[in-house]
């Protein structure tokens, strides 16, 4: 377990007649325990230079568990008074950060789901037959359906994850992000098979994905460079 | 012209091993895009029940696209205590027992509005919402006090 403080103090001389200062010290726990939060991004800077500008990903919604105790740290490290940093939650604005401003806030991570789907080696296969599928393409060392579906899913993909039952004929493939795949069902076609024989290798969608709604965006005010300043804590 | 520091420190010996986490920052809460300080506070001490549904903050009818931070931390003493903390219709995040937050927060109409609800027992909450603008509003008893 770690042990991290976060405290803020707010204080002015002048905002009204007597000055005012409150300060607030609280332990980043985990979710409705005592013990320390002991996840964290690290501290980091992004630099924004686009030409146009356009908004950036910081954290994804699948970055952290849903509904926990997670917290998001944001600083606009530009000295010129005009520029800020619009946050977003998703599509809602929160806000704009300017020069030297900084943000402090629970985050519920909300992400979406992914899509899932099956594919089935059968059939007669014949050694060197091809499955391509997201880039990758598998050549059969065996005319085993289960011994193809262990290539298949020994392969690297770089958008899908697999599992799978060592010689099963069936390769399951998630989605390795939520809600990029939007809620396109994952047809047979999507694979490029190549066989000599009859071999099929079809798919059966179980789920499309959902896209989420905790994704933190941050987008500058000016194309010319300005960084951010960010770090995430979570469980 | 008002001076108002906002400073968060975030320290940890043990998050990160090997390397002590201390990160401190302070901004002066300054009016839109400019150095001069933001003059209108309101702050405020509540309880939320669980009973309760979500209950709007603040009206959010300030001026769109100005600077306005909002400060919140939840009082509870129970670690099962939380306010959920909504952004509109997106929920942000669970405010623990004892937890803070302060964010910028570009209020102009409903869509901008932050709404609180209690879960797991009742939570006292202190706020603090500094705004680039306010305007009072007419008072109902116009028509009869004009001459």
């Amino acid at each position: 377990m770690a042990t991290t403080t976060a405290t803020i103090t707010l204080a002015s001389a002048d905002l009204s007649s007597n000055a005012l200062s409150f300060s607030t010290t609280t332990p980043l726990s985990k979710a409705g325990v005592a013990t320390g939060l002991t996840l964290t991004s690290g501290l980091a800077r992004t630099n924004f230079t686009d030409d146009p500008i356009h908004q950036k990903l910081i954290y994804r919604g699948d970055d952290a568990t849903t509904n926990g105790a997670n917290k998001i740290y944001l600083k606009n490290l530009s000295a010129t008074a005009s520029e800020f940093f619009t946050v977003y939650v998703n599509s809602e604005e929160m806000g704009r950060l300017y020069s030297g401003d900084w943000a402090f806030f629970p985050w519920s991570a909300n992400n979406g789901t992914k899509r899932v789907f099956t594919v089935t080696i059968a059939a007669t296969w014949a050694v060197g037959d091809t499955w391509e599928f997201d880039g990758v393409k598998t050549y059969a060392d065996s005319a085993t359906v289960g011994s193809i579906a262990n290539q298949i899913h020994a392969a690297n993909y770089p958008n899908w994850v697999t599992t799978h039952t060592a010689d099963a004929a069936t390769v399951v493939f998630e989605d390795r992000v939520s809600g990029l795949g939007g809620t396109t069902v994952v047809v047979t076609a999507d694979g490029t098979l190549n066989t000599a024989g009859n071999g099929t290798a079809n798919v059966s969608s179980a789920a499309v994905s959902v896209e989420g709604v905790g994704d933190i965006y941050v987008k500058p005010s000016v194309a010319t460079t300005m960084d951010l300043e960010h770090m995430l804590i979570y469980q | 012209m008002a001076t108002t520091t906002a400073t968060v420190s975030i320290s940890s010996t043990d998050l990160t091993p090997g390397m002590p986490l201390s990160i401190s920052a302070s901004t002066t809460l300054n009016q839109t895009g400019l150095t001069t300080g933001l003059e209108i506070v309101d702050m405020g001490y509540g309880t939320l029940t669980v009973a309760d549904s979500h209950k709007a903050l603040h009206e959010a009818l300030g001026t769109a696209d100005t600077s306005n931070y909002l400060y919140l931390c939840n009082d509870a003493t129970e670690a099962t205590s939380y306010i959920e903390v909504v952004l509109h219709d997106t929920v942000i995040g669970r405010l623990y027992a004892g937890d803070w937050m302060f964010t910028p927060w570009n209020q102009s109409d409903g869509d901008a509005e932050w709404s609180i609800e209690a879960e797991g027992g009742s939570c006292p909450y202190a706020y603090a919402i500094y705004k680039s603008s306010y305007v009072l509003p007419d008072s109902t008893q116009a028509g009869s006090l004009n001459p």
